[in-house]
């Protein structure tokens, strides 16, 4: 049928605007289970302990896995050097202003790397506890660091993280008297957002709990 | 922060509907938000408007409905809104996958995502 002059009309559409992030994280997943590489997305604030968590992991797997980082950093190569020096293989992406890391960036950063020569790969986040939750990677687990000097309040502040997690580490848990946080009320408000959702706690600096976080992750 | 990227995509998909039903301007274009997804519509209202600019979407009013959160339970076939957890402390009430009915967790089924519904445009005369 003609249209006539001025006419106003709808037009359906019905399209998803973060679907194209999705599309570009299940091709990550593909390629990354044709290598038979396991990839775990580490998330949480700035400070939180990701990088030492990584780093205690790196130290107690890299005899059994053939490990690989991918290092989202906003501006320095602060983590990524701090993860090289146990002699794995390191992939910065400086995001510049971008809050998360998402699909496409990660899809970069494995092109970069040698995946036929890897079993491993932590994909450290922008440290952050909002915007990474709406931007699924790829990985086959999603891990949340949540640390004692966030506060009482920071699961509560932040459920939608712990909603996308499949593991939650509380970490500078020998700081929890002394800031006077109660670590059972953390834990009860993360299973209170997240029922099934396991926690671990650590102390990174001493390596307290990280056999524990490898065990949960079922490395 | 990441509204730009959604705004991007927004418009991007709304131009090319524009100009494949050969659309004179957009008089409208409307949006669904998930309750559960991060994207604020000030923000992205802020960074549609800004992307618009000299093109056929400019002057378009955005407008948005917002999509409940509806679960679903494998454990006891619970199948129907999100549980909310209130507390007098929360300014908004804090949602959770704890199952309404029995209290295992449950899967989301709908509200996470964000959508571009349609659009309103007024084509060209002939």
């Amino acid at each position: 049928m003609e249209a006539e002059e001025g006419e106003v009309f709808d037009i359906e559409l019905e399209q998803s605007l973060l679907e194209a992030n999705r599309r570009l994280a299940e091709q990550n997943r593909a390629l990354l289970d044709r290598y038979g590489v396991k990839a775990i997305d580490v998330m949480g604030s700035v400070g939180s302990g990701k990088t030492s968590l990584i780093a205690r992991m790196v130290e107690l797997l890299r005899d059994r896995y053939r490990i690989a980082y991918i290092a989202g950093d906003l501006t320095t190569t602060i983590d990524a050097d701090a993860i090289a020096r146990y002699g794995v293989p390191v992939v910065q992406i400086n995001t510049g202003k971008e809050c998360h890391l998402d699909a496409n960036l990660v899809a970069k950063a494995l092109k970069r790397l040698d995946l036929a020569n890897t079993d491993l790969i932590f994909i450290e986040n922008v440290g952050n506890l909002i915007c990474p939750a709406e931007f699924p990677l790829g990985s086959h687990q999603r891990l949340v660091v949540v640390s004692i000097t966030e506060g009482p309040y920071v699961v509560v502040k932040h459920p939608y993280i712990f909603m996308e997690a499949d593991l939650a580490v509380i970490n500078k848990i020998d700081l929890a008297e002394a800031m006077e946080i109660d670590v059972d009320k953390l834990e009860a408000d993360i299973r209170t957002v997240n029922p099934s959702l396991r926690t671990v706690r650590t102390c990174c600096r001493t390596g307290e709990g990280v056999e524990e976080v490898i065990k949960a992750l079922g490395l | 922060m990441h509204e730009f990227y959604v705004a991007k995509r927004l418009f991007d998909l709304a131009l090319r509907a524009a100009q494949e039903n050969e659309a004179e301007r957009v008089v409208e274009v409307r949006v669904s938000i998930g309750r559960l997804s991060l994207v604020n519509p000030g923000q992205l209202s802020f960074w549609f408007r800004e992307l618009s600019r000299g093109t056929i979407l400019d002057g378009a009013e955005l407008s948005f409905e917002f999509e409940e959160a509806e679960v679903a339970c494998p454990s006891c076939g619970y199948r129907g809104p999100i549980g909310l957890e209130d507390r007098p402390e929360y300014h908004l009430a804090l949602p959770t996958l704890r199952c309404p009915a029995c209290g295992g967790k449950v899967r989301v089924l709908r509200g996470r995502d964000c959508f571009i519904r349609s659009l309103r445009v007024l084509r060209k005369g002939h």
